[in-house]
């Protein structure tokens, strides 16, 4: 279907056919009289038939045709408008299903807890968890499988938006009997001679790794392991030192070792946590009230 | 400033030489009929043009009476200069 007359054109159309002349309808849409002309003599010659007969006595008078066409545009405006009205609907109520992926690092700390207070709140919002890589946070919002990652300001790539919380500094984690446990802070240096336990997940290993390159420092990986739950047992354990931005709220270990959390020290900036996007995603009033919660809930 | 709305509205109605010049014809009635001007329209005899009269005061011999055409020249498709 090729259309090329506009709704613009039918709103004037209905409105002289309504007032009976160019002047009167002028006045009601608070439009100039030439615009209307204009705009009627485009649609008359895009349908290719007239419309009104221009008789002074009259006014403006529909034509046969002009009757049952200006009662067809009657309906595409009430539809029209039923558009923007489901529009609005759909984007300004805060409601509807809200996709979250957090990544997998820290999700068990955070998520639960922002999800309980947000959906108390907002009952009609109904939020689907996922757990997922950085890498897959990108794709999943690029296949919109999900609506917001909630994630670390790693490698975002240009096509998606970042909206940030709150900045994390660095801390490491250590069993209570480790040599280095009883410091104020810790430098890379103090950490060098130690055996480390390296989250082995993609573009958070490289930020670990970023650490001691900016140091010329090489960590002595003692372990690997791509579960967060698993680095925080094998460091209570004295399997070695691990690097974390998010400190549980207790400082358990999840085989209920006790462990301990002391300052990085790094001339890296300190890690940014904050929602991930899809452009656009935040027009969505859930979307946008949930980023606020966040910021409410996490932020500093 | 009425004038100057008047005359943008005025030369805004697309009068070219093959369109219809009513709405245009309409225009200056409503304008005239507001300022106590008779206007009586005389029909061009295809139906989609027609000129207009302005006459003010009485109908006797010295009274006003006004005349002017609204055709525009198309500036596209001709030779002339």
């Amino acid at each position: 279907m090729q259309t090329r007359f506009t709704l613009r054109q039918l709103e004037y159309c209905t409105c002289v056919a309504q007032t009976g002349s160019i002047a009167a309808a002028s006045r009601l849409l608070n439009v100039s009289s030439p615009s209307i002309s204009t705009a009627l003599s485009q649609l008359e010659d895009e349908l290719g038939t007239a419309l009104f007969i221009r008789q002074r006595a009259q006014g403006l008078a529909l034509t046969e045709a002009g009757r049952t066409l200006a009662a067809q545009a009657n309906k595409i405006l009430a539809e029209a408008t039923e558009l923007t009205r489901l529009a609005g609907t759909v984007s300004d109520a805060v409601q509807g299903p809200l996709r979250l992926g957090c990544l997998v690092t820290f999700a068990q700390i955070v998520v639960p807890d922002l999800r309980r207070s947000f959906e108390t709140a907002y009952p009609s919002v109904a939020i689907s968890q996922t757990e997922l890589t950085q890498p897959d946070i990108f794709a999943g919002l690029r296949r919109a499988e999900i609506d917001l990652g909630l994630s670390y300001a790693i490698d975002v790539p240009k096509d998606l938006d970042f909206h940030p919380i709150k900045t994390l500094p660095p801390f490491v984690m250590l069993a209570p009997d480790h040599a280095l446990a009883d410091r104020k802070s810790l430098t890379i240096e103090d950490l060098a001679p130690h055996e480390m336990v390296l989250l082995d997940l993609p573009l958070s290993s490289d930020y670990f790794r970023a650490f001691f390159d900016a140091a010329t420092v090489t960590p002595r990986i003692a372990e690997r392991t791509k579960d967060m739950a698993v680095a925080r047992s094998l460091a209570a354990n004295g399997f070695g030192y691990s690097i974390v931005n998010f400190r549980p709220i207790g400082t358990l270990a999840p085989d209920g070792k006790p462990l301990v959390f002391i300052p990085l020290m790094s001339d890296l900036p300190p890690i940014e946590v904050g929602i991930l996007s899809a452009k656009g995603t935040m027009k969505r009033r859930a979307c946008a009230t949930f980023l606020e919660h966040c910021i409410r809930e996490m932020g500093s | 400033m009425k004038t100057l709305e008047n005359l943008d509205n005025l030369i805004a109605f697309d009068t070219v030489s093959h369109k219809s010049s009513l709405d245009l014809i309409a225009y200056i009635e409503d304008l005239l009929e507001a300022s106590a001007f008779r206007a009586p329209r005389l029909p061009a005899p295809y139906g989609t043009k027609a000129r207009l009269n302005a006459e003010n005061g009485p109908e006797v011999d010295g009274g006003q009476l006004l005349s002017a055409y609204t055709d525009v020249v198309p500036v596209g498709g001709q030779i002339c200069t």
